[in-house]
């Protein structure tokens, strides 16, 4: 269903892949891109290290982010990252490609065309690269005026308490949902709202694969595409037609 | 079945409430809660000026994409062509400070109750205020838009060829009545 108002603040799209990319890499894509995005700012991870001989500072650039004049249309290349300090925790395993469309959403259909182009260019620079995660996420944030007293009359979904507790004011509940060979991350909860004289729900849908990615560009974006119209499904059976009513 | 799924990465930080502090690895975010920073690569050291406003105006640009479902688009054009008139390092004296965030959302808030059919001028205040004016002949009014929904309120309105002058703090929610006496609507109706 396509609303007036959709409550979309913020779309992405992320290609995960194995591999880093050279500063030398990044600084082409950031030139190749610069048209569209020309703000470039450069993620830096610094670390500390202190011992009998004094201490050390390292500074690397692990990450590229470009941005529209108006910030609304961002892209990132970042490099897999691991824990700084010798332990065995693993931060971002893979390097990632993703885009983010902040409101106002523009649709899917130039959204999706957006990140297609942009991938395909940053692909001839930095190589063909195996994707081990394909994902699509959208944050929802609906706005309701006053306050929430009975979160059903907006979203189908809350927590189950037992019959004696009042029904909440308040949750916060995260669900994995198995979408065929794909999962569905669902982030529900209530949240302030920077409207005055409101109150939020937040619905965060993140669909994604890490197996059954096809090599094929053709293949990748069908995946997208159908990601995309799960998205859907699980939003509008989240929803109500009183919430509905507030996108209009 | 993996038991901590990740979750794509993104930029907005919308989801960032403390709510969801606990969740690791979202899509589009990193997946700790260590943060780390992008900085702009335009700017050297050398360039203080310019990378405090880039700052400020990058912060309110995304600050706006929060409420940008709930405002004109052509307002939002508008605005942002003025925030970057008002931040403009040619023209920046080193002692001004640029508008700061919590002025900001003060007036975005206030925009958002009052949704004038007029948009208002803008200027820059002391300490990172936003001024909002509005002038219709000779009736004036200019809001100061103070951090956590405060205003400082200056008017003159010609009433039967007298002037009312008044110097009010108010906040967003009582703006409202505090203008009514005076028919606001020289100022926000389009004529």
């Amino acid at each position: 269903m396509n609303y007036a108002r959709p409550p979309i603040t913020e779309a992405v799209i992320e290609f995960q892949f194995a591999g880093e990319c050279g500063e030398s890499e990044r600084a082409k894509v950031a030139r190749k891109l610069k048209t569209r995005y020309p703000v470039a700012e450069s993620r830096q991870e610094i670390t500390f290290e202190s011992g009998s001989s004094g201490a050390n500072q390292h500074v690397k650039t692990v990450g590229l982010k470009l941005s529209s004049d108006d910030r609304t249309e961002i892209i990132t290349l970042s490099d897999p990252r691991s824990s700084p300090v010798g332990l065995p925790i693993v931060i971002e395993k893979y390097g990632a490609f993703s885009a983010s469309q902040l409101a106002p959403y523009c649709g899917w259909a130039s959204f999706s065309s957006r990140f297609a182009e942009d991938w395909s260019i940053v692909e001839k620079i930095i190589g063909w690269r195996k994707l081990q995660r394909i994902g699509v996420r959208f944050i929802n944030r609906i706005d309701i005026p006053g306050e929430i007293s009975d979160p059903r009359r907006w979203v189908s979904i809350e927590p189950a308490l037992p019959a004696q507790f009042p029904r909440p004011t308040s949750f916060n509940m995260r669900t994995v949902i198995p979408v065929d060979s794909a999962q569905a991350n669902l982030l529900v909860g209530t949240a302030p709202s920077p409207l005055p004289r409101h109150s939020a729900i937040l619905l965060d849908i993140d669909i994604y694969t890490v197996s059954s990615i096809g090599d094929q560009a053709g293949e990748r974006l069908e995946i997208l595409k159908y990601f995309h119209d799960k998205k859907n499904w699980i939003f509008e059976s989240c929803i109500t037609d009183d919430t509905r009513r507030l996108f209009k | 079945m993996n038991v901590m799924p990740s979750l794509s990465r993104g930029i907005s930080g919308e989801a960032d409430y403390d709510t969801y502090a606990s969740v690791p690895a979202r899509s589009g975010q990193p997946s700790s809660n260590e943060r780390s920073h992008f900085i702009p690569e335009t700017f050297s050291e050398t360039r203080p000026t310019e990378e405090r406003l880039f700052s400020a105006l990058a912060e309110m640009k995304v600050f706006f994409s929060q409420v940008a479902m709930h405002m004109d688009r052509e307002w939002r054009n508008r605005l942002f062509l003025q925030l970057d008139r008002l931040h403009d390092p040619e023209e920046w004296d080193a002692a001004d400070a640029p508008v700061e965030i919590g002025s900001f959302r003060t007036f975005l808030r206030m925009m958002f109750l009052l949704k004038p059919e007029r948009p208002p001028g803008l200027a820059l205040a002391n300490d990172g205020h936003l001024l909002a004016h509005w002038i219709s002949g000779r009736d004036r009014l200019t809001i100061e838009c103070l951090s956590d929904d405060r205003l400082k309120i200056v008017f003159t309105r010609w009433l039967e060829e007298t002037p009312d002058r008044g110097a009010i703090m108010t906040t967003i929610d009582r703006l409202d009545r505090t203008l009514d006496p005076y028919d606001p609507s020289c100022w926000f109706q389009a004529h």
